[in-house]
Formats: structure tokens, sequence, C-alpha cells
């Protein structure tokens, strides 16, 4: 053996036992979890003009939307520098994690469904208090931006769950959109007798089917979540689990169909596709799509048992724990909290307001806003534990196996409820 | 190699003989630390992004590390084995590891067939248009797998040209990408059709490697052209074959793009394959299960690799 092999085979080996040894040295949790390094609900945000640099990361759209607010907000604060870097939807978390680990984090970000894993981690800071008033927008927002019952982010936009429907089949066929489960089934016959082979659209895919579920859980009634336990084998979970596979043994729907998301605005404009439950952002591309703005018609959800809501998305705006700038980038999210900014950003970005006031606003004067409103008043957050994403694909891949019929309600209930307490809320 | 040859003056003229061999060592003392030097920069960049990735991923598997440690990575319980074990006993990751298993076994031997039989026809049968066929043959390797999936996609949708071609024979089509057996079977046609190209690029350089006064004597001997690839051109190929299949099994049982881009692990996870599953566990953010199910997985390879050598093992 050389000189060289040996020393490098020393080097290696030298190596290894001493990541070995700081590893398990290090190893071990603090026996209270990670939280947030300084209790920051004391920092106040004056209204002193904002200074210095701004890092942003959004998501694409919403990122290139934002390019209007931040030349307004840099006209009002002229010793600032907003910086947008609009980042691809799938790749903004793995980013995040990336950048929260690392410590180099941007000022402002926008964490969306990873919020609870992020605060977890101890990498977002709570919003100052009083930086907004919170009774100005729906409870929801803040529910959805609320983790432990700390407020980490400031609601920014929000997205909900309306029924689309082709109009001109609808009066073809001389049908009212159902207004409850019960009328599902008849009204999905009226329009594929009207022509539509695809009369009531339902996710049924490995990936998306929680969309549809989670809407069914809270139209009857139900949680998911609550006081750290799992409720997914609820006699509520059960009637969700059980409607929803009535939509496919009924023939309503059709658990081999799949959603594109560019087709189905295509096949919505032709009739193919006669009703489904959209997110509020699509509402436009489908008005685009079809042959006339008109063709598409949007209302509540049908109701369950209990009420026509379902769950709330959207997101906020954080700040890191380790962010150069929190000074400005609070000044900043708070300029785009307040309901002349989002009626700006509903219009350069078609998502939906988080603040009641911007309603008001003349822009926002559409023909879907009512029925957005509506549905917003009724919808519920979904759970802010760490591993909801988790959470929500297992109850898809159940879902799944509902609609194509290889699992029964029953034990559809039991499979999701085992497999959540499995994987567990992550809190710790 | 002491530390007095290495303070003594470089060079003395009266040397006592025995600094002859000190002279030896120094030269090479010195010869090695250039070489060291040298390569310094390739040493630093692999203990960097090589070692200590690995070194990473067993800390992760060994502990309960989740995303919520993403900020104190060392504040972490030690849990040994116990993520294996709930690994291995996780029926999903059981499934991914059986769907995964169905593509290497239906995809290594077809590809094999379909690249040697390529290569074959391309040596000897296709005397035109030889390089336009090679690389028609060879596009699919190096054509981007995104652009693939959407061609495909149309291909195989429930009113696209695969259905259409078999209504005009009275079949009836399925759903390709929403049923199991179907999304399987599209899943292992385009792995077989996109790996095909680089066997028979190997095989074709193999096949030219054999000299021609075998096939020339066996001819002259009355061997039929069948007779002729099997005892000739197949036992000459066994390193060939040897190779392809190493290179392909390791790249089969990490196939990801392929479910990934065309049916996102669906339906009913019948396409969802280890290095799928193993992703979706990172993305969720349970880095400790994930990092444990890689080294798993890491495992089958070698297991395979070691398998094929030996089956393989040149005999001639």
């Amino acid at each position: 053996m050389t000189a060289n092999r040996m020393s490098l085979r020393l080097l290696t080996a030298a190596a290894v036992v001493l990541t070995a040894t700081a590893a398990i040295g290090g190893c071990g949790r603090d026996s209270t979890p990670n939280q947030t390094p300084t209790q920051t609900a004391a920092v106040t945000i004056d209204d002193s003009p904002a200074t210095g640099t701004i890092q942003v990361w959004a998501f694409n759209s919403e990122g290139e939307a934002l390019a209007g607010l931040v030349e307004e907000f840099e006209k009002a604060n002229p010793d600032v520098k907003v910086v947008v870097t609009p980042i691809p939807n799938d790749e903004l978390p793995r980013k995040l994690e990336a950048a929260l680990a690392s410590g180099q984090v941007p000022d402002l970000v926008q964490p969306s469904t990873a919020l609870p894993s992020y605060v977890a981690a101890g990498g977002i800071l709570p919003v100052p208090e009083g930086l907004i008033d919170q009774a100005g927008f729906f409870p929801a927002a803040i529910e959805l931006n609320t983790v432990d019952g700390t407020l980490y982010s400031v609601p920014w936009y929000v997205t909900a769950q309306v029924f689309a429907y082709n109009a001109d089949l609808a009066a073809e066929a001389g049908v009212e959109p159902p207004a409850t489960w019960d009328d599902v089934v008849a009204w999905a016959e009226a329009l594929r007798s009207a022509g539509a082979a695809n009369p009531l659209t339902t996710n049924a895919d490995v990936e998306n089917s929680w969309q549809a579920l989670l809407t069914f859980i809270i139209q009857a009634g139900g949680t998911v979540y609550e006081n750290g336990e799992f409720k997914l084998d609820s006699p509520e979970m059960l009637a969700a689990c059980r409607h929803y596979a009535s939509l496919f043994s009924s023939g309503a729907s059709d658990a081999s169909f799949l959603i594109e998301l560019a087709e189905t605005i295509v096949q919505f404009g032709s009739g193919e596709i006669g009703s489904m439950q959209v997110p509020s952002y699509l509402y436009n591309y489908l008005r685009q799509g079809a042959p006339t703005p008109e063709t598409i018609a949007i209302t509540t959800l049908p109701a369950g048992p209990a009420n026509y809501g379902s769950y709330f998305g959207g997101s906020g705006l954080s700040v890191p724990a380790e962010a150069p700038n929190p000074d400005a980038a609070w000044k900043f999210a708070r300029f785009l909290a307040e309901p002349a900014s989002q009626a700006a950003f509903y219009e350069a970005g078609g998502v939906l307001p988080a603040a009641r006031a911007a309603w008001e606003d003349p822009r926002l004067d559409s023909p879907g806003a009512p029925v957005f409103q509506e549905m917003l008043e009724a919808s519920k957050a979904p759970p802010n534990i760490p591993t909801w994403t988790q959470i929500r694909s297992e109850i898809s891949a159940v879902a799944e196996q509902l609609a194509h019929g290889v699992l029964t309600p029953e034990e559809a209930v039991v499979a999701m409820q085992a497999k959540a307490v499995e994987i567990g809320d992550g809190r710790q | 190699m002491t530390a007095a040859v290495a303070t003594a003056p470089p060079a003395r003229p009266a040397a006592p003989p025995k600094r002859s061999r000190g002279a030896f060592g120094d030269r090479r003392r010195r010869q090695s630390v250039a070489g060291l030097a040298l390569v310094a920069p390739f040493l630093v960049s692999f203990l960097i992004f090589n070692l200590w990735p690995i070194i990473w991923s067993l800390i992760m598997a060994v502990t309960d590390m989740t995303n919520r440690d993403l900020r104190s990575p060392f504040a972490v319980e030690f849990k040994g084995l116990a993520n294996f074990g709930q690994v291995l006993s996780d029926p999903q990751f059981g499934k991914a590891l059986g769907v995964t298993g169905i593509l290497v076994i239906g995809g290594i031997p077809l590809s094999l067939i379909v690249g040697m039989t390529l290569a074959v026809l391309l040596n000897t049968g296709i005397q035109r248009l030889r390089t336009f066929f090679r690389a028609a043959f060879y596009v699919p390797v190096v054509t981007s797998l995104v652009a693939i999936a959407v061609v495909w996609k149309f291909l195989f949708a429930a009113d696209g040209l695969i259905n259409t071609l078999l209504a005009t024979v009275g079949v009836d089509g399925p759903t390709w990408i929403n049923e199991p057996a179907p999304a399987i079977a599209m899943l292992l046609l385009l792995i077989v059709w996109r790996s095909s190209g680089m066997a028979m690029i190997l095989f074709l350089a193999g096949l030219q490697a054999i000299p021609v006064e075998l096939h020339e004597a066996a001819k002259v001997d009355g061997a039929t052209a069948w007779r002729r690839i099997r005892s000739i051109t197949i036992p000459l190929m066994r390193p060939t074959i040897l190779l392809v299949s190493v290179l392909m099994s390791v790249g089969l049982v990490q196939v990801f793009e392929e479910p990934f881009v065309l049916t996102r692990g669906g339906p009913l996870k019948w396409t969802t394959t280890a290095a799928l599953h193993i992703y979706d566990l990172f993305g969720f953010g349970q880095y400790s299960l994930a990092a444990a199910s890689s080294y798993i997985l890491f495992l089958v390879i070698g297991a395979m690799a070691i398998i094929q050598f030996r089956m393989l093992r040149p005999k001639v």
C-alpha cells in the first residue's frame, strides 16, 4: 500500500468517524419543540417608509402579476427596492426547504401548504401584533394562515371551490343546477341526454381526488382533524365516502375519465363536460375557452347534510426567521394586504382577495364574484399540520380505490384513519 | 519516512551512503505532495459533493429526521434500524417494489431482444440507409422524455390513435392511462422503446468486434443463419449482453421519469415505482423514511448486479 492511498484511507475513515461522532453526539431532540428563536410578537412595525432591498419568492403567475404593485410600493417608499423571483409551483416548496436549512433566505415568501412544516422547523416569524386587522379578512383566511393559534402569514389571496356548469346544456335540458347531493344524479342524467358525455366530472385520480372528498366531508358537517386527533372514520366521513362512491356507481361520474387542465377547459367549452367542481382561478380560463363566456356559469356547490361549503385555499405572505430585512418585508406584506392592493392584484393575477373590504371595490364587479364570496364565507381551512400534504395524498389514494369500486365506503374510512394515525400530525 | 528526512537540508553534497534511500524517500514524498496537490480540487469536490451526501443520507436513514428539523438537523433522535423495519412493513413500499420488479423483469429481456434484433439487422440485413435507420432507432434515447410523454398521452388517449387502430380490427381499447394492466403495459412499452436504442448501439459495437472469419468458416461448414447467431454471435456477445443488462437493470430499478411524467403513479398506484414512492416521501418531508427506502433500493440493485455477473460469467 502506498503512502498516498494510506493517507486517503485514513482521511476517509477520519471523516466518517468524525461525522458520525458529531451526529450522534449532537443527537437528541430538545424537550421543548422547535419554536421560533426570537419572540417577535412584541415587535411593532411603524409607519415610516420601508428601506433597503426586499427579496420576494412567489409562485410563477403570482410573482409575475406583482409587477404593478411593486412599482406602486417603490414609488411610495423611495428608498426600497423590491426584487420578485417567480418560481414554478412545484419547485418553490423544495427551494424554500433548502433555503431554510441553509439560512440563506429571502425576506418574503409564499409558504402555501407547507406553512405548518416551516413553522415546526422554526423557520417562520409570527406576524407582528397589530400589523393587520384580522377582522378585515375572511375567518377561514385567518385560519389558513394560523398554526397552533399564532398567525404566521399575512393573508394575501384565497381560492374558493365553486360548481361550474355549461349553461347552454342546462338550458337545453331545462334543469337547474343541483342544490343538494340528492339532486346530483338527476342533474347528470338530464345533462347527458342534452349531449354531455361527462355530465358531472369528479376527480378520481391518484393525486387530486382528495379535493372532492374533503369537500364532501365538510358538507357532511365533519372535519379531518380536530383537537390533535384525526377524524377520518367519523360518521360524517362515512357519509362523504358513500356520496363520493355513489357518484361513480350511479354513472353520474366516470372514474376512468382523466382531468387534464388544458383539455378540461376545451372540453367544458365544447359541452363534453357538463359540470364540475372547480377552483375559482379556473373560472376565467373556462370562460375564455368557451364559445361565448356566458356558456360557463357558476353557482354554489350541491349541499350535503350540513352545508354547501368546501375547503379554503390560497396563500399568505411569510417572513423567514433569518430574513435580512424583516421590517421592510412586513411593510410590503401589509401593503399587499390592503383592500386596494388586493383588488388591484385581482385584476392583475385573477386571484381572489382575502380582505373582505376589497370585494366592495368596483374592480371585483364580475358575474362570478357573488358566488365566490358566498363560497368563501361557507368554507373551512384544511388542517394546518405539517403532514397534511402526505395525509391528503393518502386520502386521494383511498378515494381513487373508492371511485373504482375496489373499496367500500366502510373499508375506506378505516383505511384512511389507519394511514393518517400511522403518519401522525408531525407536530410532536 | 521519518521527520529527520523531511527536515534535512535538501542538497548536501557530502551525503553518507544511507542518504541515497533518504533522497529517494524525499523525492517520493515531494511527488506525493505534488500528486495530492494535483488531485486536491477533485478530492475536495468529491468529499463535499459525493462523500458528504452519502454520509448525510446514512444519518437520515438511522434517525427520525423530517422537514421540521431543517434548521437544526443534529437535534434528532437516533432510531437505529427501526426506519428500515417500518419501510419494509409498509405495504405501499412493497407494492412499489413489486411494480418496479414487473418493469425490470419485463423491460430488460424485451429491450435486449429488441436491441439485439435491431443491431443484427443493422449489421447484416439492412444495406441501404443504414445510417438513417441507426439514427432513427437511437433518437428515442436522446429525445426529451417530457415531449415524448405528451405524444404518448395523445397516442394512448381514450380516443387516441392506438384505440382508433384497435377499433378498426374490432377491439374495444381500454382507457390506457387509467386502468392498471393497460397502464403498466403502456409504461413498459415506453421503457422498451426508449432503452432499446441504447442496447442497439452497444450491441452493434459488440457485433462488429466479432471476427468475420468465424462466420465465414461456419458458413463453409453449412451452418444456417440462425445456427450462426446461436453458436457464434450470442456466446461472443456475452460480455456486451452483461454490460447492457447491468446498465439497464441499474437504470430500471430506479425508473422514475417515465411514470412521473406519464401516469404520476396511478391508477391505484399500479405505476408507482420504488423511486417515485421515495420521491414522494422526500416531498412530504419524511427524510428518514425516504433515505431508508433508498438504501433498501440500493441493496436490491447491488444484489441484482451480483446475480447478473454470476449468470453471465464468460464461459468461452
